[in-house]
This record gives C-alpha cells, structure tokens and sequence, in this order.
C-alpha cells in the first residue's frame, strides 16, 4: 500500500507543487508547519478543527487566512461534494495529492483516505505527510474516556464471525494508562502493542513508562516495536500480522499515540474492509499539550493501483448487505 | 395495570435467584482466593501455601483470637504501635486516656474487653501510626501535626490476606498479582524459604492499582458536574473523605468506611455510581438477603463501599466502619483533585 517512505527535511518542500493539499489547521503549533514551504499556486484545503483558543490556534487562523488557503468549515460538504468537484475538473492527467495529517483528528484522517481512495485515479500520486512532534514531557494524568466505538461504520468489523475471540492491535502512545485501560476493559483473547519508536528516546521511555513497561500481567499480550521514520516497513509489520490473525480472531485497531498509526491501520482497514475493525477512543484532556514541530518529518507515497482496491471492496461488502436484506425480506 | 404487571413479572426467590458477583466481606473472598492461589502457585511448581509465600499480614493477625496476646504485652508489636501513635497524636493521647487504655500493656483485662476497645481500632491507628510524623520540636501541638507524604504503599497492605482483600476475590487481578510472585519465590527457593519480600510486593500492589485506575478512566461519562467530571473524580471525592476520617485531626475510632447512595445524589454521579458497581470500583452490600426483593439496576438505598484496591492509595482500613450518605460525601466543599500523577510517578 506504501510505495516509499521515510524523513524528509522542511527546506526540501520549498519547491513542491501540489494540484491538491489537505492539513488541519488546530491549536497545534505544527499544524501548518509543512504548509508554509508550499508553493503559493497550489491548491490548499486547510480542514478547520473544534475552535479551541490555546496555543497556536489564532496565528493558525490568520497563517492560513494570510495565505489564502480554503479554511474548509464544513468538513461533509468538502468530502462529498468539494473532492468530488475537484477530481471531476482535474486538469492534468495525473494529480499530485498532499495530505499533512499531523494535526487532524482521527476521525477525519480516515474519512479524507477514503475518500481519496475513492476518487483518485491509478496514475495520480498521494504523498502523506506526518510531522512529529517535538518531545514534551506528559502530565502523567489518566484521560478521562468519553467515547470508545468503531470510527465509523466502514470499519467496524461489519463482515466478521462474531464468534472468533477478539484480538487488539494497539497502536500504543504515551497516554498514560489508556491501553492497559482498554485490555482490562475488552478482555481480548490476545493483544498486540505496536509501539512507535525512532523519532526521540525520552519519547520511547515515555511511552513505555505509560503503558507499564508492556508488562501488563494477567493478559496475554506482546510489545513490538516499530519505526516511525519508516512507514514502509512498519505498515508491512502491522499487515503481516494482522493477515496471521484474521483467520481465527475478530481484529480491532486501536491507534492510539502518533497519527502516523491511525495512518497505518487506516490504510489495513481498507486492506481487509470488514474483516478488521478501527476504533477510535476519544478522551478529554483538561489542558491539551501543544505540539511544536520536530526537526522533519516524514513521507509516504501511496500505491493508487492498490488504494483502488478499497471502494470495490467497498461497494462489494454494501451490495452483499443489500442482497442479504432481499433474500431476507423474500424468505 | 399494576396488578397485571406484577402478576407476570418474574419474582427474586419465587422465580428466580439473584447471584451477587461481588462480595462486600473481605472474609468471604478469602477462601475462593486461597483455592486459586493454590492453583496458580501449583503451575508455578509451588507446593507452600499463601501464608509461607506472601507471610503474615495484619488482617490475619488481627482476626486471630487468644494466641496473640504477646502482641498487647508491654514491648508486643501493637503495644509499640499504640505507644507510638500516643506520642505523636494528640487526639489519640486524649482518645485513649478517656477510656482508660493501659498504653504500657495492652495485654492487661479480659479478650472480651479488648476486643471492644482495643482490636476495634487497631487499623485507624496502624494507617495513623504509619503516616502520622511525629510533631516537630517533640511538641505535641495540633499545629505541628503533619501527614507523610511517601508515595510507597505501606507494609500494613502486603502478606497473603491483605493482598487476597485488596484483589477482593476478582481472579484476574490474583492471577496477575501472584504470577511475579510466585515466580521470584521460586526463584529464591533454593536460597531460601523466606516469604517474598515485602517491597516486590508492594511494587506489584502500586502497578496493579494503576491498571485499575486506568480501566476506570476507560468507562465512557454522560453528563459531569463540576465536582465530579468522572468516576476517576467521585471515587477520588469518596475515598479522600474516608482517608479524612482515619487520618483527619481527630482521631476517629470508627472512621467512616461505606456509604449509602441516597436520593439525594444528582443523577449524573449515579449514573456514574452505577458503571463503577458494574466494573467492580464499589462493592455493593448483599441485596440477595434484604428483606425486600432487590430490583436489578435499582441502586438507591444501596449500601456500598469503596474496592479494597483503593485502600493503599487512598491509606483506608481493610476493614469495614462507619456509613453515611453518598451526598453528604459529595456536599463537602473539596478541591478537584488530580489523584493520579503519584501513580506515574514511579518508576515501572
């Protein structure tokens, strides 16, 4: 699914051209980090995230504003109907796709792949960006939990024998607790904790330290690492064992800690639509972290041929639902 | 319409039996976790029982009539505790020179009468001996009294029967506890035939009650209040009002130990109450021997108490005390408090 990867330095975006660049434009200082070595003619959706008036939100605001950047506000308008317009004028044969996900919620994230997915043509070139950031330590708080369920309903596992056990694969974060929270609370059959390392060592200890050294006794799980510098490698990681597991477990994804993760199982979850599930955990935190931008950050070019795979799967799934529902109503 | 519905609506006793998962008897969880440790420490190669592996623990000796006397004789291990929570305490000083506690020998008068007066507090005045500092200058004024603030789970919380307490009988947290222990006993076993120390227990005791933490902080909220945004904050407002009982200025011989969830408490915390009775974090009395049939998910009226895995953190009694209404709990005007960070705070 990951044609190539790997870091790339900001000054090495001064010259890029894209007929399409999507980013999230939030509170975090590295939200428009990458956006502002682009080329001014191209084409710059800035998807607005919830107002949130701290750290960097209002220089954000008027960076993208300053720019001339689309503050995209409404976030189902721009997928079904904005996208939809932008691939159907498309003005060179092949377009270039830039999607910064650094600073977009999860749920968004997957939806604009999807979507993406959905509209691109095999010649086109997507390159997804994730910028890191820069190490801070955490409050060592538990987030209080307020919603945990499937990201939406593509991925929530809608084709698979409800009677397999389950199986998690978490992309665990420095969250403190949260995985350990979830195991105690789904009682997998087994559990797998990817762990993103590569990028800081004191975020490496953070992460450990906030998921209990991996040592999480009483539960059948196992820790592996995997480079987040490396998206290439770390998404055959993920999918070769999610493909050792669908056979006998229900799998679930739950990413948590970077979005480079979410990313990954994102691009699994269309890989093997309704046989694994994504779900999202959506905390509250009482003073959200700014995230300043590290020194790089990294790119994935996407395979279109294969990502193309995913709306026939799609209509597949929905039409064999469809003819389910006949046969039931005939029956 | 009454009538009908109550005519075909399934009665508890007649119809069917009510199966309470919990238990509110520290007693009662003792023999289903010994018959499970045996079976652990069997697949661990281990043949001694949970008292030679883990070791005594103040739960047992407590419980154990007639043969600890020597423990209230002059220089005995409790009669050391009260000596020195009497120098250090104030409040206890004035406690136990109204009734007449002979401070020098406990031992003195019938088991009877030290059973009413002294084994009834020994727990308030262990949790206050351990976390009391003696008053600076040797002044014994309540402006000097000042509250340890170590982070360590005290000794009064490991040996076998405080350990099975603290698990409250839930296989997976014994399981997940006896494991690491079992596995440095029998690594150490040909060195020596000592319990395991009291520090790995006590590791294990600090991560066990953070992975308990961090699944509570996993129970999805509806509507928060400004007192409680989640049953992380109403847990954290019940037990720091138990620990005020035990630990506040006045010594009290019967801190508060369980509360009532009565009407008077606003919807959203018993909403909140409620997930926490379904994962375990309160221990609801027996419903099933109420004179009055229990209908299921009907909490009001409940008597309920706080799990005994939040005893270290929270430095509460394994045993049981006083009760008072959940809303008097929750009416006391207490900062929001951020419990958690002392749990992180350690290197695990």
């Amino acid at each position: 699914m990951i044609v190539s990867g790997g870091t790339r330095s900001f000054s090495t975006m001064d010259k890029e051209k894209y007929d399409l660049f999507i980013y999230g434009l939030g509170f975090e200082t590295r939200s428009t980090k990458i956006a502002s070595y682009l080329k001014s003619d191209s084409k710059i959706f800035a998807l607005k995230m919830p107002e949130i008036l701290i750290h960097s939100y209002i220089s954000n605001v008027k960076f993208a504003n300053t720019r001339q950047h689309r503050v995209v506000t409404d976030f189902r308008t721009f997928c079904s109907e904005t996208l939809v317009k932008l691939f159907g004028r498309r003005s060179s044969t092949r377009m270039r796709i830039g999607f910064d996900i650094s600073s977009i919620n999860r749920i968004m994230l997957v939806e604009v792949l999807m979507q993406l997915a959905r509209l691109c043509g095999e010649e086109d070139q997507i390159e997804v960006f994730y910028c890191p950031a820069a190490y801070q330590e955490p409050d060592w708080q538990f987030p209080q939990i307020e919603k945990v369920g499937p990201i939406n309903f593509t991925f929530s596992t809608i084709d698979t024998d409800a009677s397999k056990p389950l199986c998690l694969l978490c992309g665990a974060g420095f969250e403190a607790g949260i995985t350990m929270g979830m195991i105690n609370q789904l009682e997998p059959r087994t559990t797998y904790c990817f762990w993103g390392t590569g990028v800081d060592t004191k975020y490496d200890r953070a992460v450990r330290r906030a998921n209990f050294n991996f040592n999480f006794e009483g539960f059948n799980t196992k820790a592996i690492a995997y480079n987040i510098k490396d998206p290439k490698g770390a998404f055959s990681q993920i999918e070769s064992v999610v493909y050792g597991l669908i056979r006998d477990y229900r799998v679930i994804l739950v990413p948590l800690g970077p979005k480079l993760f979410t990313f990954l199982a994102a691009l699994i979850g269309m890989t093997y639509l309704g046989d694994v599930a994504i779900w999202r955990i959506q905390y509250n935190r009482l003073n959200p972290p700014d995230s300043l931008p590290s020194s790089n950050f990294i790119q994935s070019i996407l395979d279109t041929a294969l990502l193309k795979e995913f709306p026939l799967r799609e209509s597949a799934i929905l039409n064999s639902f469809k003819t389910d529902s006949v046969l039931a109503t005939t029956s | 319409v009454a009538a009908l519905r109550e005519a075909t609506d399934p009665t508890q006793r007649q119809d069917y039996k009510f199966i309470l998962l919990s238990s509110f008897s520290v007693k009662e969880t003792r023999r289903f976790s010994e018959s499970l440790f045996d079976s652990v420490a069997m697949s661990h190669k281990v043949q001694q029982n949970s008292n030679e592996v883990l070791g005594a623990s103040l739960v047992d000796e407590i419980s154990t009539v007639g043969d600890a006397s020597s423990r209230y004789k002059t220089r005995g291990s409790y009669q050391k505790k009260f000596k020195s929570l009497f120098e250090k305490d104030v409040s206890f000083k004035l406690y136990a020179t109204s009734k007449g506690i002979n401070i020098e020998d406990l031992s003195i008068g019938e088991e009877n009468e030290r059973a009413a007066l002294i084994r009834k507090i020994i727990w308030p005045v262990f949790i206050r001996e351990e976390f009391l500092f003696a008053p600076d200058f040797g002044a014994l004024r309540k402006s000097s009294r000042r509250i340890r603030t170590a982070h360590q789970i005290s000794d009064i919380y490991t040996g076998a029967a405080s350990l099975f307490a603290i698990c409250e009988g839930n296989p997976r947290q014994i399981i997940g506890l006896m494991g690491p222990i079992l596995r440095a006993y029998g690594a150490d076993q040909l060195a020596s035939s000592r319990p395991v120390r009291r520090s790995l227990q006590k590791q294990l005791v600090q991560k066990m009650i953070s992975a308990y933490f961090a699944l509570v902080s996993t129970v999805p909220i509806g509507d928060q209040l400004s007192q409680a945004r989640s049953l992380v904050d109403v847990i954290s407002l019940i037990g720091n009002y138990f620990k005020d009982t035990v630990l506040g200025e006045e010594f009290d011989p019967d801190p508060v130990a369980s509360f009532v969830i009565d009407a008077g408490v606003p919807p959203p915390i018993m909403e909140m109450v409620g997930k926490g009775i379904n994962i375990g974090a309160f221990i609801v009395e027996d419903v099933t021997k109420s004179n009055t049939p229990y209908t299921l998910g009907e909490i009001v009226g409940l008597k309920a108490r706080l799990s005994n895995i939040f005893a270290p953190h929270f430095r509460l009694p394994l045993a049981g005390g006083r009760t008072i209404n959940l809303s008097t709990i929750l009416s006391r005007d207490s900062k929001r408090s951020q419990p958690l960070l002392e749990l992180f705070g350690l290197k695990i």
